[in-house]
């Protein structure tokens, strides 16, 4: 059967050797693109959030490719925003327009419940098969996201050839690694050749943390590029979730919950849905870490996100740090976008070199 | 002992602010009663006017919607007046869904931008811990202690919002179940319209620019989304498999279904906040269920009266005309 796993763009590798260990034959999903959007946009309700447009847009155009299994992500805490509602919503708009598929959603990490949603599919899957392939497709994950922070700073010593070239072979070869050891042991491999590049002292560049939304965070078109174009200007970047969040161990999850987002609990005491309360706690620690500015960067109409946004100004008087907001839609245009940012990290500089 | 300085240093009862929003609509003579009998001045707010949306504006950041900014609004009203301002955390008011997570951080929003003494208890009903009594006895501490006079003040105050969910239930309208009269002009109406949404909104004379009462004067009656039970909604929900994860949209959706369904009415009028994200995917759900005449209105803060009137006389005389084809049809 073919299939697709939605998560970005960017981690089709992992995502695909996840559905290839399942035994569904993956498919080569476009990334975001203008018609996708455009296509969401008008087939979408008015005020739906923008991921949930860009994720509709993206299905629709699949689904033109030969897609016949959707499996998109789900909620799997127990407050809400809209995503809880994604896989329902899109399958009842689409088959309005009178397709045959069938659309999943990935709303439990609970080995023996996934199981039995993939058994509908795959009959003959076994429980060991699919953690195997959970944790493949998980490292493959983690490793991109490796590559990607090493590819960052090779940016920035040794200039965008150099980097691209180095993100271009390690990404080739976890496509190709397919044993969980050999992969086990890939990251060592990935650091070592990265040692061999010129270092950086992060504390003598400008330090921008970016902050938000998962969605925009990963998905390279929506923002627009960000990273590119802060690396550009010579800034040292951090981001704020990475997409693995989604697949880490949910008792993990609830650990960081209770511990670690306590930091978050004077200015936000509940769970508001998505990743709300770790966007301030994020944005707290990067201030005491001692970042020199904060972009938050978010889907119009995010319900968490929003919630966020009106209460990091507080933050940022607290502790003395500037936040650039930074909202995402179908509307948000190249040159306004890179304005925005240019002033940001210009009034930046002046601000490091006034102290 | 336990009472609170205020009392002690002037003598006078504690003034507590209670804002005109959100959930005053639902839990007013609750909230009221609680505080009344426990011997605390109740302010509300004042019913809103172009100086409070102004207000709310100016201090709200964009993005929000009309909801919290009138919000941000009447809480500005209050400010000067009272000691304390009661604004709960209503995390859930049914089992297994939420609301909204705009007005779940709505009390820490107000604290992040406003300097304030909030009274935010947590209103939760997946969590055995923070029911209504829980939250209001967290509050009475903070007045009196007497565990007696809380209870027969929580006790008085059920009773009162009890009283006020039957008349809610036979079809009043807010105003109309609190003083328990109903208007004795629309005891024959030419015509029944029910108009769905959030209670918060509808509500508002102002927002809905008095839509009850230029109803009314027309003959026409008015019943809302208010009427029915949690029992009614969730078994129609069960029923018509839509249950969607949050006690609003819930809502919204059921009495859609349930007033299609219903041979009375004979039209429906859906009022929705700009930008509420929580109804987007509800409206979607809602199409399938179109029998009736059906509009929807998406107000926010630059919506006059005009043009929400004129769409509303529109609504009425297209009924009408329906009706009058009909009977030729008949004939």
């Amino acid at each position: 059967m073919k299939a697709a796993l939605f998560l970005v763009a960017d981690s089709q590798i992992a995502t695909n050797a996840f559905l290839r260990g399942v035994g569904l034959e993956p498919v080569k999903v476009l990334p975001t693109n203008k018609r996708a959007i455009s296509r969401g946009v008008q087939n979408a309700p008015e005020f739906a959030c923008f991921p949930f447009k860009v994720l509709l847009g993206n299905v629709m155009q699949a689904l033109d490719d030969g897609v016949e299994l959707c499996i998109i992500p789900g909620n799997n805490s127990q407050v809400s925003c809209q995503l809880s509602d994604f896989a329902r919503a899109q399958e009842h708009i689409i088959r309005r327009t009178g397709r045959s598929f069938e659309m999943m959603a990935l709303d439990t990490l609970h080995p023996q419940k996934l199981l039995i949603k993939f058994k509908k599919y795959v009959p003959k899957l076994t429980l060991q098969q699919l953690t195997k392939a959970a944790l493949i497709g998980r490292q493959k994950l983690l490793l991109l996201e490796i590559v990607e922070d090493c590819y960052r700073n090779i940016f920035l010593s040794e200039g965008k050839v150099r980097a691209e070239a180095f993100r271009k072979k390690w990404r080739h070869k976890i496509d190709e690694t397919e044993s969980l050891i050999d992969l086990h042991f890939l990251d060592n491999a990935i650091l070592n050749e990265y040692s061999a590049f010129k270092s950086i002292d992060p504390e003598k560049l400008l330090r921008i943390a970016v902050i938000g939304d998962i969605f925009c965070l990963n998905d390279r078109f929506v923002n627009n590029n960000i990273y590119e174009r802060l690396l550009i200007q010579g800034v040292h970047v951090r981001q704020g979730i990475r997409m693995s969040i989604i697949l880490s161990n949910p008792i993990n999850n609830l650990m960081k919950e209770l511990i670690i987002e306590k930091k978050a609990e004077k200015y936000l005491k509940h769970n508001v849905a998505s990743y709300a309360k770790n966007t301030i706690r994020e944005a707290i620690e990067c201030a005491e870490e001692g970042y020199d500015g904060l972009i938050q960067i978010y889907p119009f109409n995010c319900m968490p996100e929003v919630t966020a946004r009106n209460i990091l100004p507080k933050v940022s008087k607290d502790y003395n740090i500037p936040i650039l907001y930074l909202s995402m839609d179908e509307q948000t245009g190249d040159a306004g976008f890179t304005t925005r940012i240019e002033a940001f990290v210009d009034l930046l500089k002046m601000r490091k070199a006034r102290r | 002992m336990f009472l609170a300085p205020i009392m002690i240093f002037s003598g006078k009862p504690v003034r507590i602010g209670i804002p005109r929003s959100l959930f005053y609509y639902n839990f007013a003579p609750l909230y009221e009663t609680f505080f009344r009998e426990m011997g605390a001045e109740v302010v509300v707010s004042h019913k809103t006017n172009k100086q409070i949306i102004a207000d709310g504006i100016n201090a709200s950041n964009n993005e929000l919607c009309l909801p919290i900014k009138l919000l941000y609004g009447h809480i500005l009203d209050l400010k000067d007046r009272v000691d304390y301002i009661f604004l709960p955390y209503i995390i859930s008011t049914h089992k297994g869904s939420f609301i909204c997570p705009k007005l779940i951080g709505a009390p820490d929003i107000i604290k992040a931008n406003l300097e304030l003494q909030l009274l935010s208890p947590d209103v939760d009903m997946n969590n055995v811990y923070s029911s209504m009594f829980s939250a209001l006895k967290e509050m009475a501490t903070t007045i009196s202690a007497n565990p007696m006079t809380i209870f027969s003040a929580y006790k008085k105050a059920v009773e009162a919002q009890k009283l006020f969910d039957d008349n809610l239930k036979k079809g009043f309208l807010f105003e109309e179940a609190r003083s328990g009269r109903r208007e004795a002009s629309l005891a024959k109406p030419r015509m029944t319209i029910a108009i769905i949404g959030h209670s918060y909104v509808f509500n508002d004379e102002y927002v809905s620019s008095g839509l009850f009462r230029k109803l009314a004067k027309q003959g026409i009656a008015a019943l809302t989304s208010d009427a029915f039970s949690d029992k009614q909604i969730y078994s129609t929900l069960q029923k018509n498999k839509r249950k969607t994860h949050w006690n609003l949209g819930d809502r919204v959706l059921a009495s859609a279904i349930l007033y299609s369904e219903n041979k009375h009415i004979d039209g429906i009028i859906y009022i929705t906040p700009f930008s509420c994200s929580s109804d987007s995917l509800v409206t979607e759900y809602m199409q399938d269920t179109r029998q009736k005449p059906f509009m929807t209105i998406t107000v926010d803060e630059h919506s006059g009266d005009a043009g929400f009137l004129t769409r509303v006389e529109a609504f009425i005389d297209m009924i009408q005309r329906k009706r009058g084809s009909m009977r030729k049809v008949r004939a």
